[in-house]
């Protein structure tokens, strides 16, 4: 397999050591001469920090690069005979018919569409079965168990029933465009080389007039993720399969032993991939609609399912990913360990605001100097460069804005309950929980507020006890624990989901107002 | 030579002769800076046609992004431009001369090291006792104290001395420790005029280093800033008379007997011919700070109770009464521009090595119990 070029993982990587042994190291060794207890602690929570940096700074390259590089214009070659198709849509108790049309009225030649109906609702089974009597290139497949998830089930519709070269899989909430199927063929057709086993495509935020309040101000993040994260990844680092939009050559699938029946059975089939020394191949130019989470408890149900197959990945397929024998690069899976460092970061991020906030207190309390001054630069540099990319794929100030504000309020509330489903499922088998669609508004746990909520108030008691720069961060965080379970309500047009969408900008203009204390406090 | 690269070269090289004048116009030709001028232009003008080609291969929303990132980067650039480049070397301009001579010809500054403070024992003073001794002298009479270091925990009597009610120019011991200049700027709040480094150019810094602290100190605290040397040095080396917002030298003087004339030198206290010395210092200094239009705080004016023969108390007293009695005659020899400040509040027992002199330990005006001696009582009688 070729080597991928390794620049785009280095210039991170050496800025960070730059940064981290050349500039920062010597200036945290002051504190070794000083209460060696605190001098320890700051040290924990710098290095804590460090990593998130090293995390940071690797995906804010690939973003950058995508950024300043122009758009990919490849021209596709029709001299290749087309492969048949099968398009499948594995749906479980969530059919949404208006898929299911885009899928059948591609303008493709051969192809045929499958419904995988791993349904229990007997509503829904009938309404797929209607719908595939409907039409004519449209077939039923449902199974007597649903073992294995929704892998299990793609699994047992390719070893029974679908005859093509290549399988298209399709997600309930996704909206193909007509031309998507032969567009991305085409794309497979002139990238594809014998080695390829998938063409993942790209998907941008299903824009209608019905989105709630939450998905048109996080929809962003869709194609962020995807024109700016995906792009760089397929040339620098690892290619995900993302289990929707996808097109997979049968043959190599089935070789592989199908899709593993775990919960991120994507990833872990993408893992596989590079494993045997295969690869995949992003296709940016063909883009399809997904619909955002609805709300916050739709996000919150697939953020958990994230992490809990996160934890599992980590458990059972990375670790073989990673190995000497894996025939995987050393790009990707240095890419890949990046993407992963997340979830294992999110706990300690939790834990670490926390000594923070004791931290800088009792060395700014002292008049002890903890920032290097070239932090202050930095850090507006990264929020600066973060702002760039979002405005790059929005191309609105106002959307821009207000996705930062709500991005940061959701995700930082998010954190103290994914952080634990992540650990929770590094020692507990990972339950196969289906996000939400469509417009119906899913709960939040009351046990998970309430537990979150006295994070929030314990964290601004720490930011207004241990008055520091840093209170502002801690603070905002505890703002945003403490209004996990208001954030249930942000699409609700009570008075609670205006105090909801009031107080979301809380957190984010709490972390400028600190980073505005750094820069008072470096000068 | 194309045609656009020699224009190139010519728009380089006069932004390089206008940044020259400017860097002239600072005292300063810094080659390297120059260089830099230069290369930087070039490069600028050579890549932006290949720039604006590549800006224009980009969508409309990369194009967003970039342009965005580019403004805020270059804007982080001029604000670093500003505060570690050319703030530092405009600084000089951001201090009103009217706030340093107020500074300088304030009354009664009295040097100030706790009395618990050992450094050959390692012995850090507690605040309590500091706060106790600086409560002395404001009893004493005195106004503003100058200290010797921001180390920890002396970086802590600014803020016990402002509780005092006294005035404070605050001492950084050595500028090439980023963490003793950054704990001084801290203190800002409490801090009415800075000194970097006593009597060390050349061995712990070099005059390069001294500049640009002097210069950062200034920017970041918009407080007077200044140096000290022995005054001698000024005489020989007058890059020092322009560091400063004012001239602060070290008066320090021997006590040598220049009478004998023995191999081993002998000191003894002389009031009378130590005025002498003294006056004639300042005029020298006054006569070369003015040449700068710097105000001149005479630095450690000092003289000793104990340690070498003929000192008393007595003494001590004689040489402030007739040193600060001379500033009031109609024909005083000692300039009426140059103030004064006296050295020390406290004795210091740990001053008994090299480098000092003998004498050194005993040069306090007030007693380890508080009371003011018969020199405190002069200084303060006689100044206003």
């Amino acid at each position: 397999m070729k080597e991928k070029r390794t620049t785009l993982v280095l210039v991170p990587l050496l800025a960070w050591m730059v940064l981290a042994v050349v500039v920062i190291w010597p200036w945290m060794h002051q504190f070794d001469q000083k209460r060696a207890t605190l001098s320890t602690l700051a040290h924990i929570n710098a290095a804590i920090w460090w990593i998130v940096l090293l995390w940071a700074l690797h995906h804010l390259t690939f973003q950058l690069s995508s950024l300043l590089s122009s758009s990919p214009t490849e021209r596709p070659r029709h001299d290749l005979s087309p492969p048949s198709i099968a398009i499948l849509c594995p749906t479980c108790d969530d059919f949404d018919e208006e898929c299911c049309l885009s899928c059948v009225e591609q303008d493709y030649d051969d192809f045929q569409v499958y419904i995988l109906d791993d349904s229990r609702s007997v509503d829904y089974r009938r309404r797929t079965a209607r719908f595939a009597e409907a039409h004519s290139d449209c077939h039923r497949v449902a199974r007597s168990d649903r073992r294995g998830f929704k892998a299990g089930n793609i699994n047992h519709a390719l070893r029974e029933h679908v005859t093509a070269e290549w399988f298209l899989l399709v997600d309930a909430d996704q909206r193909l465009p007509r031309d998507f199927t032969r567009k991305l063929v085409e794309r497979a057709l002139l990238s594809a080389t014998e080695d390829t086993v998938f063409i993942q495509a790209a998907h941008h935020a299903f824009q209608h007039e019905d989105n709630s309040a939450f998905q048109r101000a996080l929809g962003p993040e869709v194609s962020i993720f995807y024109e700016r994260d995906l792009g760089p990844s397929a040339r620098f680092g690892f290619v995900s399969l993302l289990g929707h939009g996808a097109l997979i050559r049968k043959a190599d699938c089935l070789a592989l032993g199908g899709f593993p029946e775990v919960v991120s059975e994507d990833f872990a089939f993408a893992l596989r991939v590079g494993r045997d020394g295969k690869r995949g191949v992003y296709a940016e130019d063909v883009a399809s609609a997904e619909s955002y989470p609805y709300d916050f408890g739709a996000f919150m149900t697939r953020l958990k399912k994230f992490a809990s197959g996160s934890a599992e990945l980590l458990k059972h397929e990375v670790p073989e990913f990673l190995k000497r024998k894996s025939k995987a690069t050393r790009v990707e899976k240095w890419d890949f360990a990046m993407a992963m460092l997340w979830y294992v970061l999110m706990p300690l991020l939790v834990l670490n605001s926390f000594l923070g906030a004791y931290v800088v207190h009792a060395l700014w309390s002292s008049g002890v100097p903890y920032l290097h001054p070239v932090l202050p630069y930095l850090y507006t540099w990264l929020l600066a460069a973060v702002f760039a990319v979002i405005l790059s794929t929005t191309r609105d100030w106002r959307r821009a804005v207000r996705f930062y504000f709500w991005s940061t309020a959701i995700y930082t509330a998010s954190l103290p309950v994914s952080g634990w489903s992540f650990l929770y499922h590094l020692f507990c088998r990972a339950g196969f929980e289906r996000t939400p669609k469509g417009r119906k508004r899913t709960a939040v746990s009351s046990g998970e507020s309430m537990l979150t909520a006295l994070l929030g108030v314990a964290a601004i008691a720490c930011g207004l006890a241990w008055l520091s720069p840093f209170s502002p961060v801690i603070i905002g965080q505890g703002v945003a624990y403490l209004s996990y379970r208001l954030y249930a309500d942000l699409c609700s047009e009570s008075v609670t989901g205006r105090i909801a969408r009031a107080s979301i900008w809380l957190p984010g203009l709490l972390y400028l107002f600190a980073l505005y204390a750094v820069w008072r406090w470096a000068w | 030579m194309e045609q656009p690269l020699r224009r190139q070269v010519v728009i380089s090289a006069s932004t390089t002769v206008l940044a020259a004048a400017l860097n002239k116009a600072l005292s300063e030709l810094n080659w390297s800076f120059l260089v830099s001028v230069f290369v930087g232009v070039l490069v600028l003008l050579r890549s932006y046609p290949r720039c604006k080609q590549w800006y224009r291969t980009l969508d409309r929303g990369r194009r967003i992004g970039v342009s965005f990132l580019a403004s805020a980067s270059a804007s982080l650039a001029a604000l670093a431009g500003w505060y570690h480049i050319v703030g530092p070397r405009l600084s000089q301009w951001i201090i009103p001369d009217e706030e340093v001579v107020a500074l300088v010809r304030r009354a009664r500054w009295i040097t100030y090291g706790p009395l618990e403070f050992d450094p050959t024992a390692q012995r850090q003073p507690r605040p309590s006792s500091m706060r106790e001794e600086l409560l002395w002298i404001r009893r004493a009479g005195f106004d503003g104290i100058i200290t010797f270091s921001s180390q920890e925990p002396l970086d802590m009597i600014p803020h016990l001395a402002k509780e005092s009610g006294l005035s404070v120019i605050m001492g950084i011991w050595n500028p090439t420790d980023r963490r003793e200049v950054l704990l001084a700027a801290a203190k800002r709040k409490d801090v009415d005029g800075y000194v970097v480094g006593h009597n060390r150019l050349g061995i712990n810094y070099s005059y390069r280093e001294l500049l640009n602290v002097v210069r950062e100190l200034r920017l970041r605290t918009r407080r007077p800033v200044t140096t000290t040397e022995r005054i001698g040095t000024y005489l020989h080396d007058q890059r020092l008379l322009a560091v400063g917002d004012w001239v602060f030298p070290d008066a320090h003087l021997s006590l040598r007997d220049a009478s004998q004339t023995l191999p081993i030198p002998i000191f003894r206290a002389d009031a009378r011919r130590d005025i002498v010395a003294t006056t004639e210092y300042a005029q020298k200094i006054a006569a070369l700070a003015r040449q700068h239009r710097k105000p001149v705080l005479l630095k450690m004016i000092t003289y000793p109770m104990g340690g070498v023969d003929d000192t008393s108390l007595h003494e001590q007293a004689n040489y402030f009464s007739l040193l600060l009695d001379s500033r009031r005659d109609a024909v005083a020899e000692m300039p009426l521009d140059v103030s004064i400040s006296v050295h020390s509040a406290f004795d210091h027992p740990w001053k008994m090595r090299w480098p000092f002199y003998q004498w050194d330990p005993y040069t306090g005006l007030i007693d380890e119990k508080g009371r003011p001696r018969p020199a405190a009582e002069a200084v303060i009688e006689r100044l206003p």
